[in-house]
């Protein structure tokens, strides 16, 4: 080559080129990843737990079973089944609003709390309306199963408020 | 002569005319009973459902007057509310086709105008209160 000829671009790729490549895949592939990493792990554990048994319901209510054990299986009532399929709507969008605001990097205690509130609604008029809808000869293990389901759900919520909060102090965003 | 209106405060007369409202009104559903309610589903519904949102969101109110009254933040309080008031208006509306409506009842007519102005007045709220919270406002 000559000296004089203007420079080519290099097959191979400098060392920093590659890291800087690494590092934008990183950022593309891992906001998720980088936002749970300013959280303590007992934070990421209930956050998979929670996740794990919402995706759960999720798939109960998409394959068509949960409906039939609910207050619509025992009334056959309309209102029971748009009841429960709004209900189903807001769960999917609260999950789904907690992990953009985790995204995000805002701050989750107040979210975190607005879901417990809501969360502690469902299950007590759902509770409610299930052991009215059942009448006389109630399902007991299904209701043992329900509040079983809210209960854990809920706590996982004080949980993760909690750990929220210890997140906030490690990174030094509390006061 | 120019008077100020402080309109935090009107949304809040807004909101404890709107929950008085729904007091007399769920109170006045329950000792009169099937008679006054026109479906089935109203009747099955009264039962537990409007008890049980009547005693929570009076519960709530009840932690913001405290709150109020001890000078505590009360954003995070305003937040909760208004999240379960438009989740039962949106359930209300979609899911039970607003079995609840009484029009025979002046009670009934006065909860069902105040509602949608509710709604618009506790978010106002929030959005205030929040703004107070990060210094937007005073």
């Amino acid at each position: 080559m000559r000296s004089d000829e203007p420079s080519k671009p290099s097959d191979s790729l400098s060392p920093s080129e590659i890291a800087a490549l690494s590092e934008s895949n990183l950022r593309r592939g891992g906001r998720l990843s980088a936002a749970l990493n300013t959280k303590t792990a007992a934070f990421r554990l209930y956050l998979t737990v929670f996740t794990s048994l919402v995706l759960c319901y999720i798939v109960a209510h998409a394959s068509g079973l949960l409906p039939s054990y609910l207050a619509f299986g025992w009334t056959g009532r309309f209102f029971d089944f748009q009841m429960h399929r709004v209900r189903f709507l807001m769960s999917a969008t609260m999950l789904t609003c907690g992990y953009v605001w985790l995204i995000l990097g805002r701050e989750l205690v107040h979210l975190l709390v607005c879901f417990f509130a809501l969360s502690f609604y469902f299950a007590v008029t759902g509770l409610a309306r299930l052991e009215g809808a059942m009448g006389d000869a109630p399902n007991f293990i299904f209701l043992s199963f329900f509040v079983s389901f809210h209960s854990t759900c809920l706590l996982l919520l004080l949980l993760l408020v909690r750990e929220e909060v210890r997140s906030d102090v490690f990174t030094g965003r509390a006061e | 002569m120019k008077i100020k209106i402080d309109v935090y405060m009107l949304c809040e007369l807004i909101v404890f005319s709107f929950a008085l409202a729904v007091i007399v009104h769920t109170v006045t559903v329950a000792r009169l009973g099937g008679s006054l309610l026109t479906s089935d589903d109203a009747v099955a519904l009264t039962q537990e459902l409007i008890l049980y949102r009547a005693a929570l969101t009076g519960f709530l109110l009840l932690l913001y007057v405290s709150y109020r009254v001890l000078k505590k933040n009360t954003t995070l309080v305003l937040k909760v509310i208004a999240l379960i008031s438009w989740v039962a208006f949106i359930e209300d509306l979609i899911a039970m086709d607003d079995v609840f409506f009484t029009p025979e009842l002046i009670t009934g007519q006065i909860t069902q105008i105040l509602r949608p102005v509710y709604l618009m007045a506790i978010l106002f709220m929030v959005f205030r209160s929040s703004d107070r919270e990060v210094g937007y406002a005073e």
